[in-house]
């Protein structure tokens, strides 16, 4: 089965002392035959310009690796990105609210995903607060672009359920949703074609999504879509 | 041979199903599990004893399904009825404390008398563990109480640093693996500090997918002796379950 990754994360946590090296990533790429979208935890943490251009270096050195581009809306210079310019270089846009503690009635998110969606870059969101995915689904119902979400914990089951079905444009990561039914049931409710796999590579490891995709009580198609079917759809057939 | 020594039956918000004995069987089928060590959600969650008794009535429909009594000091006297009702039930083979939905400390001195009469019914005390804090109150225990075995759920969770170096000072302390903090490194630096000998399979089923666990002890890229270990031949040593030692020899 191959894979394709929505939440592929090199660099350093400061709240651990994990060091999710490119070496291990790569790794991972090998085993799992996964590709995916990648970004540089400094762009999280530290500056987001700064992580930018590691990401990009990273990107460039593995063609399996989409460089997603982040933005702190807590910056006042996040008003001034040149949206054309950066769907030249990214894949995609990547936020991190949960671990950057901002909002996503933050009033300068609304005009950053504006402002990617015009661009044509796809959103991915690290989400992990309870409320998250409904304001992430008021997002996505004001762009025209994919709305991924990743990182979402199995408590936000009902929430994610409701969020997806308020916003056709909202996809959701499946990675953390461990519940023992919780894959079947997003993808009863939902479609798979709304789910796509997630691991967090190399901060985390990808065993348990892996295993969860692998195990899971739904039909090859589905499997098929969530590993990477949806994920060409959204990114070209090339993957 | 799988053993799952952190296992729960009851009903979970993350759910869109209730739990039933039949669709937990149908789970430890699926999932080839030979035995399951399990704590009622809603003792957990709610009730002691009503709770308990849940899980005394599921032990009953499958051999391959044991008890832990659940503690909570707040409900003192009826924790001790139970210990001392379950405690002599041969298919009641540990106690559980969930300390965070407990609103109490392990290391709180009720809760430490519920503690010392499972250790004198030869229950080992299976502990959720989840920070800093949880961990230090359960090295206290293990202070106070050496000769108990004592198992921290989730390694601590995002304390699964300290709850290595605190299973490195006492012995009696292990670790379980599953946790919503997969980090890569965590179940091999157990391994290698304390061996595999002190290091367990749980799978949080049925709040999770045996799934989950499963992929974070395959991703640890763990050799299969040790792999084996952790699966399910070091509970045999603790846990009155199949090929593990009976009572009288504990």
């Amino acid at each position: 089965m191959r894979l394709f990754d929505f939440s592929l994360l090199v660099g350093t946590d400061p709240r651990s002392s994990a060091v999710a090296t490119e070496e291990a990533l790569v790794r991972y790429l090998d085993a799992a035959g996964a590709g995916g979208i990648v970004v540089s935890l400094a762009g999280a943490y530290y500056y987001y310009e700064a992580g930018n251009d590691e990401t990009l270096k990273v990107a460039a050195r593995d063609g399996r690796l989409l460089p997603g581009m982040t933005v702190d809306p807590r910056r006042v210079e996040s008003a001034d990105v040149d949206w054309p310019a950066a769907a030249k270089k990214f894949r995609a846009l990547v936020l991190f609210p949960a671990m950057q503690s901002w909002h996503l009635s933050h009033p300068a998110v609304a005009a950053i995903a504006a402002g990617a969606g015009a661009a044509g870059l796809p959103i991915v969101v690290h989400v992990a607060r309870s409320g998250d995915v409904g304001g992430l689904s008021g997002l996505a119902r004001q762009v025209k672009v994919p709305v991924v979400a990743v990182g979402i914990a199995y408590g936000a089951l009902s929430e994610v359920i409701a969020g997806a079905k308020a916003a056709g444009n909202l996809l959701i990561g499946m990675s953390l949703f461990g519940g023992l039914d919780n894959l079947e049931t997003l993808v009863a409710r939902l479609g798979a074609d709304r789910i796509v796999y997630d691991s967090g590579e190399a901060r985390f490891t990808h065993g348990p999504a892996l295993k969860m995709l692998e195990a899971a009580e739904i039909d090859g198609p589905a499997r098929e879509a969530i590993a990477i079917g949806n994920a060409r759809r959204i990114f070209g057939g090339a993957l | 041979m799988i053993i799952d020594i952190h296992a729960h039956f009851g009903e979970w918000l993350s759910s869109s199903r209730r739990d039933t004995p039949e669709r937990f069987i149908r789970v430890l089928d699926r999932f080839e599990i030979d035995a399951s060590i399990v704590s009622s959600g809603r003792a957990i969650l709610y009730d002691v004893t009503s709770g308990n008794e849940e899980v005394a009535l599921l032990v009953e429909r499958d051999p391959r399904i044991y008890g832990a009594v659940v503690i909570n000091p707040h409900h003192h006297d009826a924790s001790m009825a139970d210990l001392d009702c379950y405690g002599a039930n041969g298919r009641f083979v540990a106690v559980k404390f969930h300390p965070d939905y407990a609103g109490a400390p392990a290391d709180s001195p009720l809760n430490i008398t519920l503690i010392r009469r499972a250790a004198e019914l030869g229950l080992p005390l299976l502990l959720h563990t989840w920070g800093d804090a949880e961990v230090e109150s359960a090295a206290a225990v293990a202070r106070m109480l050496p000769e108990m075995p004592i198992f921290l759920f989730h390694m601590g969770g995002n304390a699964w640093r300290l709850a290595i170096t605190r299973a490195r000072e006492h012995s009696n302390l292990n670790l379980e693996i599953v946790s919503t903090i997969p980090e890569p490194l965590r179940i091999r630096q157990a391994v290698e500090v304390l061996g595999a000998e002190r290091v367990f399979f749980g799978t949080d089923m049925t709040l999770f997918t045996p799934a989950y666990a499963l992929g974070l002890l395959d991703a640890a890229g763990l050799d299969e002796d040790d792999r084996l270990k952790i699966l399910g031949l070091n509970a045999m040593r603790f846990f009155r379950v199949p090929g593990g030692r009976p009572k009288e020899t504990r």
